[in-house]
């Protein structure tokens, strides 16, 4: 069991996870001076979305999204599980290749891929097979490490702060609309806390509203502080917009180079998302299959993961294009429809029952 | 002490002379540790020149830092005699230590002397039990006595400025290959395959360059060592030479895997693409009775160079796939074509006829009718740190 302060940590670990990596640069390419606002609709939107899964995970105490779908749907109910365990398989492929191109882009290039894929897993497998609380007492640990240096680190790059880059302000405060796919990615991927949720003592309801808040708050303040230290000229076309502002740091003549902090924060949080995901698709597969043996089939997750993380697509140009065409869509299917359509089949049938029992 | 212990202490006193390091000690302090190693032989006097550089043991940082420390950081002895063996024995008229050649890290041999062939030094280092054979071998280009009375700044000992170079050209530009050693020229030359060993050439000279005066000068290009271009090696004989643009090439086609970079017209413009060998397969085919060889080549991509274009849709990837495949499909046609004029297989048809039909009756003739055909196939994989390029009129095109 894992406490309600461990599982907000969690949520906002999990949200800030890759987004901090690919993200930045595409919000304000799409919304220039006002990108900071977009994430702050697309995380409204993901609280809605976190009731919607509360209404479900509700309506059966102690049951995962996947072991609902069973008791609802029966064997069909087992397809869908599969589902989850592919869903959950992607994300956490493509959030591997996400964190394995930064590290080769940035400082790292010799180093194959794999290298990078195959030990976050390793030492991720660790953690899961160890069972919820060490992935809940993980993340809190590091935590406040990550906390600390990020915003330090950042607040010595507000050397470089001009006000004039974020003018005109307010002037496209609806870009979202165009860019649906930060309701997907992040806010619609945290679905794969759900399967933490029956593992948390009390309050996640919550943990998981103010965690989300709390990450959407914090995307929008990189993205203002982004495009405040860098332009938004700079900023919508550098990868990396945040390794960007860290590594021109320059404090005196003494501190020059602390972008490899960053780098270890960056790589941190994608490790937590990992983690998630791999708890998810650890989770998913004991309950639909029901192993006898605890790790072997985490062995198996880690070559399928990194064998996946380098085919999930070919070019980082490729991603970009694949993550604004699809992501939106592809993530509401297993956040939305079928939590939906699994939350009315469970109330049809309490209805049903509560009638037969009455009759 | 008694009669019987004193014997016993006289018995291990005569024993101890047949402990085999009574004979064959070596004391590091009485070794001259050879770094590198020149050769030359005049073709009219038949006399062998050979230039041994050895490591000042006193040329370290800590001596350095001593008042008057500045030493220098090799010292070449040079010897000349009819034979090599008797290159081995003069060199003591000058050298009071015992010569290890085992350390060495380069052999440099005389261009004039690699053109009229290097068979006998070959037959003699590999005579010789304690020389190794696992070194690189380099032709000078230019004078070999300026070659071995060259200092280099920053990497102090010439023969490991070499090796280190030798080393980076290869992983980061494809302009040196794997298959540089006395051993490699030995096996291919045995063969009688084409080999392309690097060439090392002295750069301008000005005012005294001793060690003192390498390491005061700015300049880091005057008074140097400079690797670059390839020597083609058959038969144990120089037969002529690649540039660096054909050493690339040369590089790829023998399945060396590093990085390179070329420049292509592209559009209304030029782009320059990084590129990453993966892997190179060479398939022997047969098309109506003649050999046909396939030689397919996929090549990793990155936008990490391409300041001049970088592609947005997934059409415009596959359309700088397929352009850079050609390009470099047509550029190394082209080489292959140029080298099978000037009767040089750069390609190894011949070994590899000699392999998948060991019973063909005439190989050269076949080897040299056999038709090539080369497919590349790149993908764009890594990328730089812009997602899009600056666009604006101040620049080329």
């Amino acid at each position: 069991m894992i406490s309600r302060g461990q599982y907000y940590l969690l949520t906002v670990n999990f949200t800030l996870g890759t987004t901090l990596f690919v993200t930045i640069n595409a919000l304000i390419q799409e919304a220039g001076t006002d990108a900071w606002m977009m994430p702050l609709w697309a995380g409204a939107y993901g609280m809605l979305v976190a009731m919607l899964w509360m209404a479900l995970l509700r309506s059966s105490p102690g049951k995962s999204p996947v072991e609902i779908a069973r008791v609802a749907w029966g064997p069909a109910g087992a397809i869908v599980g599969v589902l989850y365990l592919i869903f959950f398989c992607l994300t956490a492929a493509w959030a591997l290749r996400n964190l394995s191109d930064f590290m080769n882009v940035t400082i790292m290039p010799r180093t194959p891929p794999t290298m990078f894929h195959v030990m976050f897993l390793l030492v991720a497998g660790y953690a899961v097979a160890q069972g919820s609380e060490t992935v809940g007492r993980l993340n809190a640990l590091v935590t406040p490490f990550l906390v600390v240096s990020f915003w330090a680190s950042l607040a010595l790059a507000t050397a470089e702060w001009d006000w004039e880059r974020l003018q005109p302000a307010f002037r496209d405060p609806w870009a979202i609309v165009r860019y649906p796919t930060l309701l997907g990615f992040p806010f619609m991927e945290t679905f794969a806390l759900t399967m933490l949720w029956p593992r948390v003592r009390s309050g996640a309801a919550g943990a998981l509203l103010l965690g989300l808040a709390s990450a959407a708050v914090s995307i929008s303040l990189m993205a203002f502080m982004t495009v405040g230290l860098l332009g938004p000229e700079r900023a919508a076309r550098i990868n990396y917009p945040i390794y960007t502002v860290v590594q021109e740091v320059e404090l005196g003549q003494v501190l020059v180079n602390i972008h490899s902090v960053l780098t270890v924060i960056l790589i941190t949080l994608i490790f937590i998302k990992l983690l998630v995901l791999l708890y998810a698709a650890f989770e998913t597969i004991g309950q639909l299959f029901r192993p006898s043996s605890r790790w072997p089939h985490l062995l198996a997750l880690t070559i399928l993961l990194s064998a996946g993380a380098l085919t999930i697509y070919e070019n980082p140009i490729q991603n970009r294009i694949q993550t604004s065409a699809y992501i939106f869509i592809f993530d509401s299917v297993y956040a939305l429809l079928i939590p939906v359509l699994l939350l009315i089949t469970v109330q049809v049938r309490r209805m049903i029952g509560g009638r037969s029992r009455r009759s | 002490m008694s009669r019987r212990s004193l014997a016993i202490a006289a018995i291990f006193a005569l024993l101890s002379s047949l402990l085999a390091s009574c004979w064959d000690k070596a004391e590091m302090n009485e070794l001259a540790l050879v770094s590198m190693v020149g050769l030359d032989r005049d073709p009219d006097s038949g006399l062998y020149t050979v230039w041994l550089q050895i490591i000042n043991p006193a040329s370290g940082a800590s001596a350095q830092k001593m008042p008057g420390g500045e030493q220098a950081p090799v010292y070449t002895y040079k010897v000349s005699a009819r034979s090599f063996a008797e290159t081995q024995l003069s060199i003591y008229k000058l050298m009071p230590r015992k010569m290890f050649v085992h350390h060495a890290k380069a052999i440099i041999l005389s261009e004039r002397t690699a053109r009229r062939g290097m068979r006998d030094f070959l037959n003699f280092t590999e005579l010789m039990p304690d020389a190794r054979s696992s070194v690189p071998l380099l032709i000078a280009d230019g004078p070999l006595e300026d070659v071995m009375h060259t200092f280099t700044p920053l990497e102090r000992n010439p023969a490991d400025s070499i090796a280190s170079r030798l080393q980076l050209l290869y992983e980061l530009g494809l302009m040196s290959g794997r298959r540089i050693e006395i051993r490699d020229v030995i096996e291919r030359s045995a063969k009688r395959e084409i080999i392309v060993l690097p060439l090392v050439a002295p750069t301008a000279r000005q005012g005294d360059p001793n060690s003192w005066q390498v390491n005061a000068e700015i300049d880091a290009s005057i008074n140097q060592l400079k690797v670059g271009g390839g020597a083609v090696i058959r038969d144990y004989r120089m037969i002529g030479r690649l540039s660096d643009k054909e050493l690339v090439l040369y590089n790829l086609l023998n399945g060396s895997r590093g990085r390179f970079v070329r420049r292509y017209p592209f559009r209304d413009g030029h782009i320059t693409v990084n590129m990453k060998s993966r892997r190179v397969q060479r398939k022997l085919e047969w098309r109506d009775g003649k050999p046909f060889v396939r030689v397919r080549i996929r090549l990793d991509i990155s936008t990490l160079t391409m300041s001049e274009f970088h592609p947005q849709t997934m059409e415009e990837v596959r359309e700088l796939e397929r352009h850079v495949s050609r390009c470099l499909a047509d550029e190394l046609t082209a080489f292959l074509e140029s080298a099978r004029g000037k009767g040089w297989d750069l390609l190894r048809v011949r070994g590899l006829l000699r392999r998948k039909a060991p019973k063909l009756a005439d190989l050269d003739k076949i080897a040299d009718e056999a038709e090539i055909g080369i497919e590349v196939e790149s993908r764009i994989t890594g990328m730089g740190n812009l997602s899009r390029l600056y666009d604006g009129t101040g620049g080329e095109r």
